[in-house]
């Protein structure tokens, strides 16, 4: 098998674990609502960090370009906490 | 490139974390959600995924130099950004159709707002996918085939947050 094969087996792998992660979320979704939220998110993170890591290639580029995404998720982690407090006063018949 | 996807996490982000807020906030939007579609959401996951494989394939071909993969492997990128607006349009006019509209709730404007952002960059997408796909084929700007991947990724990334908190958690 040349290199160029096992590169896109390889990528064709990823994808087929990121089917398995779909199918589970949705068995997932059946179960106890607690739990499956929990499963579902879990799920939702690592089928991310997997089409980062292998699809866009974070984990062999340099460091730096992981803290430019993870600066990123500090400012929405800031913006987060910034607005939970205006959030949580929203009167009941604004959502509705 | 990177710059760009770290900006848009930060639109996605805020939109995405404003949602969740207010859906921890009002228990009651679980029952809105129940009229989502989640086997129509689901495929819609499933052209994305595998979007992102063709796209990354492409890639690969375009560090060998093989135009004809190149090009094959992005039209078939572009056909599944065609295939996901397709599900999408179909969802929505049943949505409209049963009266759930922009204006229905905070619920439904949420929706409509994440889900048409995101369809407007699946569209910017396979724009730029195909205006790429020009150069490539003749095999100038190789490189940029990275670059519309990457773009790509980031789209299928935020389908794969958006998929689980509309269609999923009920």
């Amino acid at each position: 098998m040349s290199d160029s094969d096992s590169h896109n087996s390889s990528y064709v792998y990823t994808w087929l674990l990121l089917v398995v992660l779909l199918g589970l979320s949705l068995v997932a979704a059946m179960l106890n609502k607690v739990v499956a939220l929990s499963v579902i998110f879990a799920v939702a993170v690592f089928k991310a960090a997997i089409v980062c890591g292998n699809f866009m290639h974070l984990r062999m580029e340099p460091r730096w370009l992981t803290g430019v995404v993870l600066f990123a998720v500090i400012v929405l982690a800031i913006f987060w906490f910034g607005v939970a407090p205006d959030i949580v006063m929203v009167p009941l018949v604004v959502a509705k | 490139m990177w710059w760009l996807i770290a900006s848009e996490v930060v639109i996605f982000g805020g939109l995405i974390a404003c949602y969740v807020l207010y859906r921890v906030r009002f228990p009651e939007w679980a029952e809105y959600a129940k009229y989502t579609s989640t086997p129509l959401g689901a495929l819609n996951t499933l052209v994305l995924l595998t979007s992102s494989l063709t796209v990354v394939l492409a890639h690969a071909a375009a560090e060998r130099k093989e135009l004809a993969k190149v090009t094959r492997y992005m039209s078939i990128t572009i056909g599944f950004g065609l295939m996901f607006l397709v599900v999408k349009s179909i969802e929505y006019t049943t949505e409209i159709h049963h009266g759930y509209t922009f204006t229905k709730n905070l619920f439904w404007t949420f929706y409509y707002s994440m889900t048409g952002l995101h369809a407007i960059h699946v569209i910017l997408g396979m724009v730029a996918m195909f205006i790429v796909m020009l150069g490539a084929r003749k095999g100038e700007n190789l490189h940029r085939v990275e670059m519309a991947g990457l773009y790509w990724h980031f789209v299928d990334v935020v389908w794969v947050f958006l998929f689980p908190l509309l269609y999923v958690a009920k």
